[in-house]
């Protein structure tokens, strides 16, 4: 917050030191800075990706209006849904994994929910201070000092949405050109509308409804504890050696008073930012963002009292049990993750450019024809997965003077359409018996490596 | 029905109101159908094209590619809201003027 611009009235200035006394400092600490480090990578990427530029065009592009996605050297097209629903299980199953692991991690260091919280809230003590000097402005009467503090919280806010919404909207749209368009107001509606909409939720989310959407609006918070255990980190209190609490002077030693190590000064409550007591055990409103830990450990530290009243623990550590990593959960819930990302990178690696698929003529078996050829038809259906238009040979093996005829002349298939072609096979009468196995291949002109064989039967008949 | 969260609450600094049932169950209903709208849209558009749709429309329907994205997600939405408002209004349990039946059911 800028210093000395609230030199102003002296009793307002008495108040605000009675009140330090409670807020001694703005929470600081491991997990306090352990969160900011997230909130910056991840925020860093959410803003840094969409500027990303490789091979000429930009490196991670959602093109909705051309339906295709870009992933750097990658483009997936519609077809290749099963990689996006393969990703969506593996993101699903590493959410359970790490909630069996180490309890509510996402909730307190990656959920964008806490996240562009943790940014709003910093706005809001740049502008209008901590929080005992902001409920003094609430209930100040408009004066033109809080209206410069009120006005440049929502001033930074509402800029921060927008570019938030604006980021957004890049990894659909190029984001270049959309910044562009969005300060010379020549944006398109739908870009408009999304930049707005995002924008509002992003700005309604973390500036107003906060941790609040964690205790009644998210599903991960109800279900969460299907994946417990107790072997799972929690942040507990550690009751046998705080209580009973009690305040105390500093220097009296908690023993001789009859009183545990917790000084009741509600610390740990006051920085809880969905306002439970830890102390009171374990609550589904914990989202684990550790504030509590870092305030009680620099309560003890003044104290001069051992750290860690309040800490990461598991249930069997409280016991006093051993505390087992591996266990059924884990290790099923690995071995799940493990197979699903083989999968995804096996699929991908296996990924081709040309998909071929081959229908027999339903209609015949097969045709005579003269000069001793026999002859059947199929459709087959072609998808070019790449980026660029590309004409295509067809060629079959695997019977003997077997020859082959695209009836409507060149395959030609821009980048990522779908195309189906009719095809005539013919091979002389004493080549195939009954029925035999023909492999077609499809070949780009323009580059050896875009290539894909498919087998199929070829009918003759049995005997001449 | 105050929105705000309630930060660094204490004695003497009273926390912001939790929300009330109400805004609770706007909310609630609100962001869930959000959520499975976001899925269907996802698992629909990679099936469906929405310009080909509004091609294969039997009434003159003019809708481009990203007017049908958002329609359509809109249109999932709005179902879900109804489908989670139909639940809660099910759901509700009576309470006023009659006894309270006896059930083993928590709530």
């Amino acid at each position: 917050m800028p210093a000395g611009s609230n030199a102003g009235a002296a009793a307002e200035t008495a108040l605000y030191r009675s009140e330090e006394k409670i807020h001694a400092r703005e929470i600081d600490g491991t997990f306090t800075r352990l969160r900011k480090v997230a909130v910056f990578v991840l925020l860093g990427i959410f803003y840094g990706l969409p500027w990303i530029t490789w091979e000429g065009r930009q490196a991670i592009l959602f093109d909705l209006p051309a339906r295709k996605f870009h992933l750097f050297d990658l483009t997936l097209w519609p077809q290749d849904f099963i990689f996006l629903a393969l990703l969506l299980i593996i993101a699903a199953l590493s959410l359970f994994f790490f909630t069996a692991l180490a309890g509510r991690l996402w909730c307190g260091y990656a959920c964008p929910q806490t996240v562009w919280t943790e940014v709003f809230v910093w706005m809001e003590q740049w502008t209008e201070g901590k929080y005992s000097q902001r409920k003094k402005l609430d209930k100040a009467p408009w004066t033109a000092r809080k209206f410069l503090r009120k006005g440049s919280k929502q001033f930074l806010w509402i800029t921060f949405a927008l570019f938030t919404g604006l980021t957004f909207v890049g990894y659909f749209t190029p984001v270049r050109e959309l910044l562009v368009s969005f300060v010379t107001f020549s944006l398109g509606p739908w870009e408009t509308f999304w930049v707005f909409f995002y924008g509002f939720a992003t700005y309604g989310n973390a500036g107003y409804m906060r941790e609040q959407v964690c205790k009644y609006m998210c599903p991960y918070a109800r279900f969460q504890s299907a994946m417990f255990d107790r072997d799972t980190l929690i942040i507990t209190y550690d009751a046998d050696r705080g209580e009973p609490r009690g305040s105390r002077r500093r220097g009296v030693d908690p023993q001789e008073v009859g009183l545990g190590d917790c000084i009741d000064c509600t610390m740990c409550v006051q920085v809880c930012p969905t306002g439970i007591d830890i102390r009171e055990g374990l609550q589904y409103e914990c989202i684990a963002c550790a504030a509590c830990i870092d305030a009680c450990d620099e309560v003890m530290e003044r104290m001069g009292y051992p750290k860690k009243l309040i800490k990461y623990s598991t249930q069997h550590a409280i016991d006093g049990k051993e505390t087992r990593v591996l266990r059924p959960r884990v290790i099923v819930y690995g071995i799940l993750l493990a197979i699903l990302m083989g999968a995804l990178i096996y699929a991908l690696s296996q990924r081709s450019p040309l998909t071929v698929d081959i229908i027999r003529d339903r209609n015949a078996l097969y045709r005579e024809v003269g000069d001793g050829f026999i002859e059947n038809s199929y459709q087959l259906k072609l998808i070019n997965k790449t980026d660029s238009a590309h004409r295509y040979d067809i060629d079959v093996s695997g019977i003997e003077g077997a020859r082959v005829e695209v009836p409507t002349g060149a395959i030609r298939i821009p980048s990522g359409e779908v195309l189906g072609v009719a095809v005539i096979v013919q091979a002389p009468r004493e080549a195939v018996r009954g029925v035999g196995e023909v492999t077609f291949t499809l070949q780009a002109e323009d580059d050896a490596t875009i290539t894909q064989s498919r087998e199929t039967k070829f009918v003759a008949p049995v005997s001449r | 029905m105050s929105l705000h969260g309630g930060r660094a609450t204490g004695p003497d600094t009273p926390q912001s109101p939790p929300w009330s049932r109400r805004l609770r169950k706007i909310m609630a209903t609100g962001w869930a159908s959000f959520l499975t709208a976001c899925v269907a849209s996802v698992l629909f558009f990679a099936v469906f094209d929405p310009a080909r749709l509004a091609e294969a429309a039997d009434w003159p329907l003019e809708l481009s590619r990203m007017g049908g994205y958002a329609l359509l997600f809109f249109f999932f939405w709005a179902i879900g809201v109804g489908a989670a408002s139909m639940t809660l209004v099910l759901m509700r349990r009576e309470r006023r003027g009659r006894p309270p039946e006896p059930t083993t059911d928590k709530d």
